[in-house]
């Protein structure tokens, strides 16, 4: 009994003990700096959209490359929204008929994979898709689950997932979760790993039940750091390769903020746009795109007011013009940057509206187009008269790559 | 033995700050929502669909211009 008499000083000489409280304190300040490694930063930046000039996307871009997204006798896209790029494939979640189509880079259509019911092994409707080491995770809100698929479309397996309609990613050993402001949860993002939540960003009360699906959603960069633009917000959430909320950035457009509080008030009718338009105010950031050495920002305004900014990596503004105008191959390419190949910025259009330009005929035979617009044309002649779709790929210019 | 049962517990302590700092998720209760959702049009604007449409099958209600 004498034994449980423990008295550490009697164990310990004081060597060892000083031995063992410093490596406790190292411990210690080892967690200490883990902890403001995920300090959730915020870091504010401002820009000043009236001095912003009217530019040319050639000071964006180097050149444009058309791929008609080709349709076979059964399979064409209803409503294409998110488009992934991975391993010299084309992903894209058909919002219609939540399927994801796979195409080549030449715009052939590969594969298809299908809602088909209920059951075991099967989705029924998509919130979002993720594609991580070589799989394809798609999440079902309705049937409560993640159905993975390999990258020729084959099942794999499927797992239980809590969560309702989500835009979610799927990284190593952890998931990234924006809940559409669900009012079970008090935050609008959350981390889970299989043995820890984080949640990150608090839901205001005036968001509860604001669903809102963006078609780039989380993106992730080499470096596997994701990011994320904030929906009805002016931030973007920077998480590290561990899903761990690293940065908030959030932009500050000074006079031309839509105030949270009032545009709620103001609801979504006419009221709401017209305040909007009339005072030019930046509703959200329409389009955030994480290319492989630079960010871009698109700003769609009410008032027509159209604004690109480039960030380099230190989130310096390199570049930032409005209303720019289709220098390249003179196409109205006035689409919102939809999706991004990390060197490209690209845009979905419809072959209806593409093949409406008017002055079609007449720029198709300018000299010096940097574009494939001829060729594109002559080859897919037949196709673009019939409802399909398009992406134009806008490479960025070298010297933003530096 | 006993050093040894030390070291681990005060290990143990140090790390269970983390363990305590966790959030807890909330039941799974409730259906689907049935809420409309808000998208982007490739031209930037926002129209609102009810989705998902075959599970309500009250397709677009307000579509891209």
């Amino acid at each position: 009994m004498n034994k449980l008499n423990f008295n550490i000083w009697e164990e310990f000489n004081s060597s060892q003990i000083r031995l063992l409280l410093l490596s406790l304190l190292l411990l210690i300040s080892c967690e200490v700096k883990d902890l403001e490694r995920r300090r959730n930063e915020v870091i504010n930046i401002e820009i000043d959209l009236d001095s912003f000039k009217e530019g040319k996307l050639s000071d964006l871009y180097d050149s444009i490359y058309y791929v008609l997204l080709k349709p076979d006798s059964i399979n064409f896209l209803a409503d294409p929204y998110k488009v992934k790029f991975y391993k010299n494939l084309i992903y894209i979640r058909d919002a219609f008929h939540n399927s994801i189509f796979a195409y080549d880079q030449k715009g052939n259509f590969q594969y298809r994979i299908n809602s088909t019911g209920k059951g075991p092994n099967e989705f029924f409707t998509m919130d979002d898709f993720s594609i991580n080491r070589d799989t394809i995770w798609i999440k079902d809100g309705v049937l409560k689950k993640e159905v993975a698929f390999s990258l020729t479309g084959q099942f794999l397996l499927e797992k239980a997932n809590v969560f309702k309609r989500a835009m979610f990613y799927k990284g190593n050993n952890f998931n990234l979760y924006y809940l559409n402001n669900d009012p079970e949860f008090d935050f609008r993002i959350l981390r889970k790993t299989a043995h820890e939540v984080n949640p990150y960003i608090l839901r205001p009360e005036y968001l509860i039940n604001n669903i809102f699906s963006d078609p780039v959603g989380f993106q992730s960069n080499k470096d596997m750091e994701v990011y994320f633009n904030l929906p009805n917000d002016y931030s973007v959430l920077k998480f590290d390769s561990l899903g761990f909320l690293d940065t908030q950035y959030v932009f500050d457009f000074g006079i031309k903020n839509f105030k949270f509080e009032d545009r709620f008030k103001l609801g979504e009718g006419i009221d709401h746009f017209d305040y909007s338009e009339e005072n030019g105010l930046v509703e959200s950031i329409t389009s955030f795109l994480v290319l492989d050495k630079n960010y871009i920002i698109y700003i769609r305004r009410n008032d027509q007011n159209k604004e690109y900014i480039l960030f380099n990596q230190e989130f310096s503004q390199s570049y930032k013009g409005k209303n720019l105008v289709n220098d390249l191959d003179f196409t109205p390419l006035n689409e919102m940057p939809w999706s991004s190949t990390g060197k490209e910025v690209v845009y979905l259009m419809n072959t209806s509206k593409f093949m409406s330009m008017s002055n079609l005929n007449e720029i198709k035979n300018k000299p010096g187009l940097k574009s494939n617009l001829n060729h594109f044309l002559n080859e897919n002649s037949s196709n673009l008269t019939e409802e399909n779709f398009i992406l134009a790929f806008a490479k960025v210019k070298s010297k933003f790559n530096n | 033995m006993r050093k040894i049962a030390f070291i681990v517990l005060a290990f143990a302590l140090v790390t269970s700050s983390q363990v305590f700092g966790q959030a807890s998720l909330p039941g799974d209760e409730g259906g689907p929502r049935e809420s409309p959702e808000q998208r982007r049009c490739p031209d930037g604007k926002i129209k609102t669909v009810c989705e998902p449409h075959d599970y309500l099958g009250c397709g677009d209600i307000k579509g891209c211009a």
